[in-house]
């Protein structure tokens, strides 16, 4: 079992209700794809997504709350945590992203409905930093997609829509400069 | 409203006059001092300073007067470090996300920055007992128990927080008790991305303390993260008493000091 299906397996046991959760990052590699990297399955952390549609909702819900906090409390001595939750305007992704979801079947869940953004949207919230080599190596990843379209990729980064912090823009920029070249690169 | 605020007659708003460069849109009215009304509204410098005529400052406190006092009534400018939209992560030019610690401190009842502030005061950190009587802060007693310093000390720095120099400055005074873990503290500050702000806290503890090996250790502990936006954050000489004046027959006393909680709290 990877280390986020033992986070997942932990949350969805201390839950008393349905919720849906929203993966991306590593966790969303690690479950959300066929023959995920090996350096996603060593990821400590669960990361995820919050639609705006949703927020009121779950941050209304607090045994959802207290459950998160019994896993992490007993994750701790092994280093494993979710903490990193954010809302849909704190992530780089395209319009319609929503929609564009796809479902993640491992682990098996009685409470959590679990999904993660398609392709081209991961590889968006993989420029935030700049794309450095860890995050570059997830977009080649992702770029190897049986679901993806390169042109879908140019369009998402076209339309992508960004947080309004000027670092992030700035890193986003110096992203898609590589990643452009590996769109090239791949259509060679 | 561009990042304007409602100023009340508070310390907050005498501090700002003069300090933030701020540019006033709209004339302060004198208060009716001794039942009358000047006739002219005064405008305020950016200094902050009203100068009102000859005439209206006579009339209020006679001929010859030069000291009068203001109560601003209702005062619009734009700081843009007062701007409400504005948070600790978006200052520090970073992102920020739905902490499950800001959650349970809601559920302990501490349902907004201030109330973080007024449980840090409750714990010793006297020093901003004036910002929480201003802002008319409360914090339910919350035991350690229930909420360990290292818990309320990463909390004050969560980003998602309206930007607020007092709260990194509590959380600095709150690092610096002898009770705090280092590994725990580090460790919540990884989880709710907290990190450069601490690492800012506890460089600046190593510079003033340089033989107190808790800010090494804590430094050790924490991974690398950028530095914060210059500016984002208080001046290091805010964390602690700095003073130029020693008494000469207490030689070992020193100039300058980490703010502590104080004991028996």
């Amino acid at each position: 079992m990877t280390n986020a299906e033992r986070i997942l397996t932990a949350l969805d046991r201390h839950l008393d209700h349905p919720v849906e959760l929203t993966l991306f990052g590593r966790a969303a590699l690690a479950l959300g794809f066929s023959n995920p990297p090996p350096a996603a399955e060593r990821s400590l952390d669960v990361d995820g997504i919050i639609p705006a549609s949703q927020m009121a909702e779950l941050e209304a819900d607090m045994q959802f709350w207290a459950a998160l906090e019994q896993v992490n409390e007993e994750l701790k001595s092994e280093g494993l945590y979710l903490t990193h939750l954010f809302q849909e305007d704190q992530i780089v992704l395209a319009p319609g992203w929503l929609q564009r979801r796809e479902p993640v079947s491992r682990p098996t869940c009685r409470h959590l409905k679990l999904l993660r953004p398609a392709a081209a949207d991961l590889i968006l919230t993989k420029m935030m930093r700049g794309a450095d080599d860890e995050d570059l190596e997830d977009i080649r990843f992702l770029l190897r997609q049986p679901e993806l379209r390169m042109e879908g990729v140019a369009l998402a980064i076209d339309r992508a829509v960004l947080p309004d912090v000027e670092e992030v823009r700035m890193l986003f920029e110096r992203a898609r400069e590589k990643v452009r070249h590996e769109l090239n690169r791949d259509c060679h | 409203m561009s990042g304007g605020s409602r100023i009340n007659e508070s310390e907050r708003s005498k501090s700002f006059f003069g300090s933030a460069g701020a540019s006033p849109s709209r004339a302060i009215e004198i208060a009716d001092l001794k039942g009358e009304r000047p006739r002219e509204p005064l405008s305020a410098t950016p200094e902050g300073i009203a100068h009102p005529t000859s005439e209206a400052n006579a009339r209020i406190r006679g001929p010859g007067c030069r000291v009068w006092r203001l109560q601003i009534r209702e005062l619009r400018v734009d700081i843009p470090w007062m701007d409400s939209r504005l948070t600790f992560a978006a200052r520090q030019g970073a992102t920020f996300h739905v902490s499950p610690l800001k959650m349970k401190a809601r559920r302990l009842g501490l349902a907004n920055a201030d109330s973080l502030v007024a449980l840090a005061v409750q714990r010793g950190c006297r020093h901003y007992l004036p910002y929480v009587q201003s802002m008319n802060a409360s914090a339910p007693r919350v035991t350690r128990a229930e909420f360990p310093d290292e818990e309320l000390a990463v909390a004050l720095l969560l980003g998602s927080w309206p930007h607020e120099p007092v709260m990194v400055r509590a959380a600095a005074q709150l690092a610096g008790a002898p009770s705090i873990r280092p590994d725990e503290l580090a460790l919540l500050a990884e989880r709710e991305r907290c990190v450069p702000a601490l690492r800012h806290i506890a460089q600046a503890g190593r510079q003033t303390e340089p033989e107190n090996g808790f800010w090494e250790e804590l430094l050790r502990l924490l991974p690398p993260a950028p530095p914060p936006r210059p500016g984002s954050m208080p001046h290091p000489s805010r964390f602690r008493s700095e003073t130029g004046i020693v008494n000469p027959r207490r030689q070992d006393m020193p100039r300058v000091l980490w703010l502590r909680p104080q004991k028996g709290a």
